[in-house]
């Protein structure tokens, strides 16, 4: 326990002795895959009491989740109302008139099936439901690379970024280069601020950047390689991306072009 | 009878990408069926552990028939219900597409299903198999174009590794867990990296193109597959029409 405190503590300082040890472990895949593990359950661990509790009382939370949805809409509809504007009144009454005679539809149709009876008794299928969706933290996919402490970020994201790092001449091995970058996720412990409005968005932000500079230290320590090098072996998939969008968008664009030119 | 191999201890290293797994497996006497074994074990035990949550899931969510009921309900409530049904052949096309829709939809949303749940256990094994051999043989084929020295029973049998990974599909007995493809597949093209590097006896550059080439092979083969498939459709539209002469 002493020396897991003690990896732990490394990392968020960027001790380079630390990042060394773990890369040369022999465990160092399976260490990343246990921290990486456990602050993801530990940061949703808000969210599975919040669902649990909302679980066990169906009927307000049914309720509270209406009210939400209502809310949504209404804001959504308010949105839209700038661009029906250029529609003439009688039609744009009726469309309105559709439109909230549909969302009306689907209300009844949820709180329909929230009060279909299940074979398990309440309130088991609701905590399986929440404890299911806590242990799948780990598994998600964080909407931007290293954003969030989850398996498919650390192997998804750490392939690209593996092979990058050895066509800029890095000399890691795989196991080395893994283990090493898995302390990218001992910052994102501070998500589990996320509920808190505004502090959670910060403290999100603040892992994020703490996450980031310990895994470019893991690239430049696993493939002995500059923090330059290894700054640019991690940004480079994202550039490769962003580079293939911006290009197939010009082809895209002249390809409109030409056919809007072809049919004059 | 040749020495057992295979042990929780190999396995687990393995899963973990350590070397020495891929290496103590490529050289048993007959890497290719404690490979197979392997994949046949793993394809059933967790098939059987999914089975499990598929279970559970389905009991806590109501029944299918009582959802598709219900919406069909809501729908006739609608203001433009009857008129809409009272055309000629509406009524009948709406209940051959509705039936449809509720044949595609719940496997679409992945609701949990029993049957399915069930045929894995035989599916899973089988499909492991298959997707083992095809990517063991074409793997070992474009090694030996880059000088690999392994053997094609070296080949299969480590590349079997790369089936450690899906151990994971074991954790589906927890109901409404959701693994994701990115985990597992990028996993398991890690352990077939090292298991070809290994085997081979590769610098990182070969090993690569000879890990990634069977998925390269595999796109082209389905390119070719579709393109023959399109051109066979649009022979029979064209046959079929009316004047048209074969």
């Amino acid at each position: 326990m002493n020396e897991w405190i003690l990896t732990l503590r490394g990392a968020l300082v960027l001790d380079t002795a630390t990042i060394v040890r773990q890369r040369d472990r022999r465990s160092g895949v399976f260490d990343g895959f246990v921290i990486i593990i456990v602050v993801a359950l530990l940061v949703g661990l808000p969210s599975l009491a919040i669902s649990t509790g909302k679980g066990l009382d169906r009927g307000a939370a049914a309720a509270a989740e209406m009210e939400t949805a209502a809310d949504m809409f209404g804001r959504a509809l308010q949105q839209a109302a700038p661009l029906l504007q250029s529609l003439p009144s009688s039609i744009r009454e009726q469309f309105l008139a559709q439109v909230r005679q549909s969302f009306q539809t689907g209300a009844e149709i949820a709180a329909g099936i929230v009060d279909l009876p299940r074979i398990l008794p309440y309130p088991i299928p609701s905590l399986l439901k929440s404890i299911g969706d806590w242990l799948s933290r780990p598994f998600q996919r964080s909407g931007f690379p290293l954003a969030a402490a989850s398996l498919a970020t650390w192997l998804g994201y750490g392939i690209w970024v593996m092979l990058s790092a050895k066509l800029l001449g890095g000399r890691g091995s795989l196991s080395g280069f893994l283990g090493a970058t898995s302390l990218f996720a001992v910052p994102h412990i501070l998500n589990i601020f996320g509920p808190v409005p505004v502090l959670g968005g910060f403290m999100g932000l603040v892992a994020f950047i703490w996450g980031l500079l310990i895994y470019i230290k893991g690239t430049a320590v696993s493939h002995e390689m500059t923090a330059a090098r290894a700054f640019l072996a991690v940004i480079l998939p994202i550039l490769a991306v962003l580079l293939i969008l911006l290009f197939s968008i010009m082809v895209g664009a002249v390809a409109l072009i030409g056919l809007i030119a072809g049919n004059r | 009878m040749g020495h057992r191999t295979l042990s929780m201890r190999l396995i687990f290293e393995a899963l973990f990408l350590q070397d020495g797994a891929y290496d103590e497996l490529r050289q048993d006497d007959n890497p290719f069926v404690e490979g197979l074994f392997l994949v046949v074990l793993i394809g059933a035990i967790t098939a059987l552990l999914a089975w499990v949550g598929q279970m559970l899931a389905w009991a806590s969510a109501p029944q299918l028939d009582a959802i598709k009921q219900l919406i069909l309900s809501a729908y006739q409530r609608m203001p433009w219900w009857a008129q809409t049904m009272s055309v000629p052949g509406v009524s009948e096309q709406f209940q051959r597409y509705w039936n449809l829709g509720w044949q595609v939809f719940p496997v679409l949303f992945r609701a949990p299903n029993p049957m399915s749940a069930t045929a894995n256990i035989v599916l899973w094994p089988a499909l492991g198999i298959a997707s083992w051999l095809v990517y063991g043989l074409l793997a070992h084929l474009f090694a030996r174009m880059l000088k690999g020295v392994g053997t094609l029973n070296q080949t299969l049998g480590v590349t079997a590794l790369a089936s450690t990974p899906l151990l994971l599909r074991g954790l589906e007995f927890i109901p409404f867990l959701a693994l994701g493809t990115v985990v597992l597949s990028t996993w398991q093209l890690m352990c077939r990296y090292k298991a070809l590097r290994i085997v081979h006896g590769f610098t990182w550059g070969r090993a690569f193109w000879a890990t990634v080439l069977p998925y390269a092979a595999y796109i082209l083969i389905w390119l070719v597959l579709g393109g023959l498939m399109t051109l066979v459709i649009l022979g029979a539209i064209a046959a079929l029409r009316p004047g048209a002469s074969l």
